[in-house]
């Protein structure tokens, strides 16, 4: 399983990586180009990622902006494929942009900063991308 | 003579940062002198982004008071009051030079 992380802040992507690393292969970027980019050769690899981390506030094109490329990106190769599970990361939780990002880029989660790990793993679990809290024995 | 200086901050962070902390504290620092840079090249928009995401990153890594400062340094840049935002940065800069942090168990935390 391969996650893509994308975030303009070191601190977060440190963050996100450490903690998804022990779930599934993490690639990142830095800006939507970059994002971008990884998408489209993890298409043509025939290795696509299966979630999608995206901060929102991002130099260049915004996380939204971004995130409908990839839709369209993922459509084009592949159209009847299951879609990447796409959670957004962000300070911004104004109505405009939760709206964006759940009707155009068809996000399965919206997460606030601050990020806190049980928060996003119980997320995950929700979303059948990890086991968490991990299964009573 | 007694030592009058006032005691280090200490804050209680989550056992599972302490292995990434010490690098999460070298990009801060980059992140305040890059910060520093653009207030003193006059560039607002480069500023108000690294406020921006210091807040953030502040607040994940479970440094409240740090984001608070970074808050009002963010408020500062974007009613371009440059010299106040010079000043918040040098109070955010002395809290993070003062920090003392603890590593604790997640569920002992007040807001687990």
């Amino acid at each position: 399983m391969r996650f893509l992380i994308v975030d303009d802040d070191e601190s977060i992507i440190l963050f996100l990586r450490t903690l998804l690393s022990a779930y599934a292969e993490c690639l990142t970027a830095g800006s939507g180009l970059e994002a971008l980019s990884a998408f489209e050769v993890a298409l043509e690899e025939n290795r696509p990622f299966r979630a999608v981390f995206m901060d929102i506030l991002l130099p260049g094109m915004d996380g939204n902006e971004v995130v409908q490329a990839l839709r369209r990106m993922e459509h084009k190769h592949n159209g009847a494929a299951e879609p990447f599970k796409l959670l957004m990361i962000s300070v911004l939780t104004d109505t405009r942009n939760v709206s964006e990002s759940f009707f155009h880029g068809r996000a399965d989660a919206y997460l606030p900063k601050p990020l806190r790990r049980e928060t996003l793993l119980a997320e995950l679990a929700k979303l059948e991308l990890v086991d968490y809290p991990p299964q009573a024995r | 003579m007694p030592d009058r200086k006032p005691p280090r901050p200490t804050v209680r962070v989550s056992r599972t940062l302490e292995p990434i902390f010490a690098q999460f504290l070298e990009i801060q620092q980059r992140q305040r002198l890059a910060l520093g840079q653009a207030l003193a090249a006059g560039d607002a928009a480069t500023a108000l982004r690294l406020a921006h995401s210091i807040k953030g990153a502040a607040a994940t890594y479970e440094l409240p008071d740090a984001a608070a400062i970074a808050r009002d340094l963010e408020a500062a840049l974007a009613l371009g009051a440059l010299a106040l935002a010079a000043s918040c940065l040098e109070a955010l800069a002395a809290h993070f030079n003062a920090l003392d942090v603890v590593f604790v168990e997640r569920s002992s935390l007040p807001d687990a």
